[in-house]
């Protein structure tokens, strides 16, 4: 690129740089500001260690973790067989499936989110076929597996789309290429389209997770106050108790955790030979 | 079929090959035999059956009608992988995740073989096609030509009986074209393997081809030497697709035919009665002076077009219009449109075209 192209370029994404210097990176600022100085007078990080100590925040971060990461790996499980079979399905189908993959997003949150309430809640229809053939009613809502659940369902659209694009990219060639030198189906998929639908992975894994940690309907409506997450907290202080720095206080571990995590899995897949299948 | 050059001469035997797609024949019936060691093209315009044609020589396809036979076994119900062919994609198909040496390695590592017969074989195949530089590098670090290089590498490390190849350089660049097809043949050379390539251009199917077969329309339409194609001609479609621009009808009568005004001496033994021919643009003689040939005119020039080497030149003979490809002589340098020049061929350079031919 020359330099008048360069120029454009960034001519071009000012109204987005404009729009986020203004509504995220001043908010985020004045909300770092709440947290270091609370009461307005000198810097300190006394609020974000008291956060980090406390053995609550400690246990919902780690809980916050272990969804997140559950709730990624169930995703990638479940959508990989579905953007495998999208190779081989004619083009009507495809947009089909995908649709029907991608209909979770259109929906509202809340709404999604309402719809296992009934289902899932002490009375809801699968208690009632439960107690209807005789066995006791179980627990299935504010459970950890509930709430799994749902980011499940909310988010693994992401996963599906991401992974779809990398596989859709793979030249079939590759495949014939390897069935003339000897490699069943199994083998082909194991050589080729694994490795290379590492970086779809790689990106639907991270959205999920990132999604997924910062969450607040599916956990508050489907985890309750047993089964409370780090943007819940965050919500809870800010509107329940009005305790502002507080809140931002643990906006802020959130935002570290996640930005680390990011930072560390996509250091590990560049390094190395995988450079290559990044570009 | 006792002796082994009776087999070897039949190494790859297509017989009555027939591919349907919608009702419609894109490969009609089309047989032919290529010999061990040797390479044939499969020449022919776009969508003429040329890829079709390969893929069920490969194993990608199977025919409707007719079967294939590798080194006297029928190989019908075989994998491509079963079958020894070995197929060379047009963008190569390397795989983009994996180094030139694994790459190489990977037929064999289908195969289970142990690790270190692996890395031997490897090395030395490596070293065959002078990639063993490159041993390390990804597909995208590499020129055409050595990437080129990784995909006959790939292909040949599993021992195939045949290579096929479509279209290699059809992606690429005239100059680069030009010297793939020079590391082809050393290739080949060095593995004498009997390799099956598609082309749609006519100098690569000449310059590479021990064997050229012509397909139009789903049929065969001629198979030969590249000089037999480009000098004897045997339909009209191949002498307009070989480049023949003097295709004349007329009558025989005692060995000359008549077209109008003009008429020419034919070889020895062509029948009388209605005949198309045509003169190959290569065989006429020009020059200012007299010029000697079975066949001798004064003509005049109607275009002139230099080449470099050779020259276009357009001539009126006896009210016919004539195209012919002369070496760029001194003294043919200022030839002019206007001029009259002596125009001569021989008899035996005549070529009538059977009727059967479209
Ligand atoms: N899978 C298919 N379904 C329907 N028609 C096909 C299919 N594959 C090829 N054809 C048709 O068969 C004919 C021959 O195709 P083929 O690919 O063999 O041509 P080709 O000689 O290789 O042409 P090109 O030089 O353009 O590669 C074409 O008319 C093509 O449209
Ligand atoms: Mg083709």
């Amino acid at each position: 690129m020359d330099r008048a192209t360069t120029r454009a370029a960034w001519l071009l994404c000012l109204p987005m740089l404009v729009f986020l210097g203004i509504f995220f990176v001043v908010p985020v600022g004045q909300m770092l500001g709440l947290a270091l100085s609370p009461k307005g007078e000198g810097y300190s990080f006394d609020l974000i260690i008291t956060v980090v100590s406390d053995p609550f925040y400690q246990r919902v971060a780690i809980r916050t973790l272990r969804i997140s990461l559950i709730t990624t790996v169930i995703s990638v499980i479940i959508a990989y067989p579905v953007a495998l079979h999208l190779r081989n399905v004619g083009p009507r189908w495809q947009s089909a499936i995908i649709l029907v993959m991608v209909s979770p997003l259109l929906t509202s949150v809340v709404v999604r989110t309402l719809a296992w309430v009934v289902l899932l809640s002490q009375r809801g229809i699968l208690n009632q076929a439960f107690t209807g053939v005789g066995l006791p009613p179980m627990r299935m809502l504010y459970v950890e597996g509930a709430v799994i659940l749902g980011l499940v369902h909310v988010f693994f659209g992401y996963m599906v789309v991401s992974l779809m694009t990398s596989i859709r990219k793979i030249d079939e060639n590759l495949y014939t290429a390897a069935a003339n030198l000897g490699a069943s189906r199994w083998r082909q998929h194991l050589e080729i389209t694994l490795p290379l639908s590492l970086p779809g992975v790689l990106t639907g894994a991270l959205l999920v997770f990132i999604l997924s940690a910062s969450a607040y309907a599916t956990p508050s409506l489907l985890g309750g106050l047993r089964i409370s997450m780090l943007a819940v907290e965050v919500f809870n202080q800010a509107i329940t108790y009005f305790n502002w720095p507080e809140a931002a206080a643990i906006s802020i571990v959130l935002f570290v955790v996640i930005a680390a995590i990011v930072w560390l899995v996509t250091r590990v897949a560049e390094g190395g030979k995988r450079k290559v299948i990044f570009q | 079929m006792t002796s082994l050059s009776a087999t070897d001469a039949q190494y790859l035997r297509l017989s009555g090959i027939t591919k349907h797609y919608g009702g419609i024949p894109v490969v009609n019936d089309v047989s032919f035999g290529v010999t061990r060691g040797e390479v044939l093209t499969i020449l022919g315009p776009s969508g003429c059956g040329k890829t079709t044609t390969l893929k069920m020589i490969a194993g990608f396809l199977a025919p409707d009608q007719g079967s294939i036979a590798i080194d006297d076994k029928r190989v019908d119900t075989l994998s491509s992988h079963q079958r020894g062919a070995a197929m060379v994609f047009q963008n190569y198909a390397l795989f983009p995740h994996m180094t030139v040496r694994r790459n190489v390695a990977f037929g064999l590592r289908m195969q289970k073989l142990p690790a270190a017969q692996i890395a031997r074989e490897v090395d030395e195949m490596l070293a065959r096609v002078r990639l063993d530089p490159y041993a390390e590098r990804y597909p995208k670090e590499l020129s055409g030509g050595q990437q080129q290089r990784v995909a006959l590498a790939r292909a040949l490390i599993i021992k195939p009986k045949i290579l096929l190849l479509d279209e290699p350089f059809s992606s690429l660049d005239a100059k680069l074209r030009k010297q793939l097809r020079v590391e082809f043949l050393e290739v080949h050379r060095a593995f004498g393997i009997t390799s099956i390539f598609v082309t749609h251009d006519l100098e690569e199917a000449f310059a590479i081809s021990d064997k050229v077969a012509v397909m139009n329309g789903g049929l065969l339409e001629q198979i030969g030497s590249p000089v037999e194609i480009f000098a004897r001609p045997r339909s009209r479609f191949v002498a307009d697709f070989v480049g023949h621009k003097n295709l004349i009808s007329g009558d025989v009568a005692n060995g000359v035919l008549t077209a109008g005004a003009l008429s020419m001496k034919m070889p020895a033994g062509t029948a009388n009665g209605p005949t198309q021919v045509t003169v190959p643009v290569h065989r006429v003689r020009i020059s200012r002076g007299p010029v000697s040939g079975d066949n001798a005119y004064a003509a005049a020039v109607s275009s002139v077009t230099f080449l470099g080497p050779a020259m276009q030149i357009g001539l009126e003979i006896a009210g016919t219009a004539f195209e012919v490809y002369s070496p760029s002589t001194a003294e043919l340098a200022d030839l002019a449109i206007g001029d009259r020049v002596n125009a001569a061929w021989d008899a035996g350079d005549v070529t009538a075209i059977p009727a059967s031919g479209k």
